[in-house]
């Protein structure tokens, strides 16, 4: 319908005027496209003042040829076929998709090929010119049928919107013989194409606005994702390192509770070397020197077992049915000793039968063992030195109680769930034993807290059954 | 006279194995449970060298240590320490006069036997 112009030059001064309005508004877009490309500076941008460029030549070409309507073909469906490439490569920019310009290229060459052949065997122009008007627009169909399969940037809105105004666009040629017989059409179609103009002006840059937002936030969804999973391994080295640490400070009690057997059953060993020298072991000395052996064997392989069970690494162990009992006792073991060494008077209340609860055994026992290793910090320049465990249960949780005979300042207890926070001298603490005490409690849906109420030192660990 | 040797240490089965053993080897043997009913047996028998734990209740092995060269007259008595543990604090045991050496459990009791016999070289000379 642009291409009427020069050929309906008897036209009203009207349809003159709104083809002034047509070229300016033509011309105003490359303008701005081009201060925007100049701006920005990105590949959409660019991609929208070629469009307009194209354009003004599809315009011209459209004014100029009108006499001869094979070259109607060709040339402005060579014009729209760029403006439509043009606007399919900022589809595809906005859209992270790649064209093939060189295929689709050869596709239009192919096709207006067709229209030539058919043009040669004296068909119509509705029908030769069909093939030509199609292929002009297939860089657009292309990118948009790229465009929807590309499930990472669905169609907004307004792309929704640009997708029509390219539809009417692409096929808006096919009606030329028709308004050739009805020139009158020409004014009403001429708006049509003056509005979607003005629409395409105004839409192409929101959208490209609204594209490059999408990215942008997915950019930055994806560093964020990136730097909690950073976040979540740091936390997991912090974990382990705080486990070892606390572990590091009762492997003075395994260390002794391992070399003392040893040390029995080394002399033990020496005791059968020198009976066995002088003649047959008498029986009653081998079975208790035996008996003796095998005491020590289960003395240590109690601690290893417990070692084992509490040192593993917690991310290769998931929440399980787990006995309460049992992580309560293998953390004991492997404090009893150094609790005994300090003279410590350990006192335990928990229930002898098993305690199911569903949990990380190692991180619960790794709980224990930080609340455990500040009771005896606190308690060890006291005279009177007293740790308690208390395990009770009620209907919905299980309560696990570790009171001292110290005192915490009532300024600290507020502070003392941080991280990074400690009162205790440096290399003795690291300040995060609680704070990730705390975490991983919570991790259990249950909480960790310093009961105020209790007149000496009583931290609260509550699990819900 | 025999040489005599003390033996201190809280677990029962091993102060009875060594003491069994180096009475075997020549030595008259006492021993103790702790530091303090160790101390106490130091004064009444003057034994000429003691084995003994750190860890102990009561009085553990620094504090037997501290008590024979400050309160012991004459203050001079070998001191051998065997440990299943180091916690870096033997370090201290070594500036006293008395240290006569370390040897961390489990020690091989022909080890033991030799120590024992180095010592008792030394404090001929």
């Amino acid at each position: 319908m642009r291409r009427a112009v020069r050929t309906y030059s008897s036209m009203t001064n009207a349809l003159q005027v709104m083809i002034a309005m047509y070229l300016g508004t033509v011309v105003i877009n490359i303008i701005i496209s081009f201060i925007q490309f100049r701006i920005d500076r990105n590949r959409a941008q660019r991609a929208i003042f070629l469009y307009w460029i194209s354009t003004l030549i599809a315009f011209f070409a459209n004014g100029w040829f009108l006499e001869n309507d094979m070259r109607i073909v060709v040339v402005a469906t060579l014009g729209t076929f760029f403006s439509n490439h043009f606007l399919g490569s900022f589809f595809a920019e906005l859209h992270d998709v790649k064209l093939s310009w060189k295929k689709l290229f050869a596709a239009y060459c192919v096709l207006l090929g067709l229209s030539f052949a058919l043009s040669a065997a004296g068909f119509s122009f509705t029908i030769y010119a069909f093939p030509g008007i199609f292929a002009c627009s297939i860089p657009l169909f292309v990118a948009l049928y790229k465009t929807i399969k590309n499930k990472k940037y669905p169609l907004t809105t307004v792309q929704k919107l640009f997708v029509v105004t390219c539809f009417i666009f692409a096929v808006h040629l096919l009606d030329w013989s028709y308004f050739k017989t009805r020139p009158e059409l020409l004014i009403v179609g001429f708006w049509i194409a003056f509005i979607l103009m003005h629409t395409l002006s105004i839409i192409a840059p929101f959208m490209g606005n609204e594209n490059l937002l999408q990215r942008r936030n997915d950019k930055l969804s994806e560093e964020v994702k990136e730097k909690a999973l950073q976040l979540t391994a740091a936390e997991s080295q912090l974990w382990e390192s705080n486990k070892l640490a606390s572990l590091g400070r009762m492997a003075g009690g395994v260390a002794h509770e391992i070399n003392n057997p040893l040390q029995i059953i080394a002399l033990q060993a020496n005791e059968f070397k020198y009976y066995g020298k002088q003649g047959p072991v008498p029986s009653e000395l081998a079975i208790k020197g035996a008996e003796k052996i095998t005491q020590m064997i289960n003395r240590i392989s109690k601690i290893t077992e417990s070692l084992r069970r509490v040192a593993r690494d917690r991310r290769t162990v998931e929440k399980a049915e787990n006995d309460l009992v049992q992580i309560i006792n293998d953390t004991i073991n492997l404090c009893q000793n150094k609790l005994s060494s300090l003279k410590i008077d350990f006192i335990t209340d928990v229930p002898q039968t098993p305690q199911v609860l569903n949990c990380n055994a190692i991180e619960i026992s790794q709980v224990l063992l930080n609340l455990l290793n500040n009771a005896v910090d606190a308690v060890e320049p006291l005279e009177n030195k007293q740790i308690k465990l208390t395990l009770q249960k009620s209907d919905s949780l299980y309560r696990i109680l570790i009171d001292d005979s110290g005192q915490i300042d009532p300024q600290v207890v507020s502070k003392i769930m941080e991280p990074f926070f400690t009162t205790k001298p440096v290399g003795k603490g690291t300040g995060l034993g609680l704070s990730i005490s705390k975490s991983m409690a919570e991790d259990h849906q249950g909480s960790l807290y310093v009961d105020t109420s209790h007149q000496t030192t009583r931290f609260v660990l509550e699990l819900p059954r | 006279m025999a040489y005599k040797i003390l033996v201190v240490d809280d677990e029962k089965d091993l102060r009875d194995l060594i003491t069994l053993f180096l009475r075997r080897e020549g030595y008259d043997v006492k021993n103790a449970s702790d530091g303090e009913e160790a101390f106490g047996l130091i004064n009444q028998e003057r034994p000429d060298l003691v084995i003994s734990d750190i860890r102990m209740p009561n009085w553990d092995g620094y504090e037997l240590m501290k008590r024979v060269s400050s309160d012991l007259t004459p203050p001079r008595l070998p001191m051998l320490f065997i440990s299943g543990y180091t916690d870096g604090r033997e370090s201290v045991l070594k500036n006293d006069p008395n240290y006569a050496g370390f040897l961390p459990k489990p020690v091989m009791p022909d080890a033991l036997v030799s120590k024992v016999h180095a010592i008792q070289e030394s404090m001929k000379h």
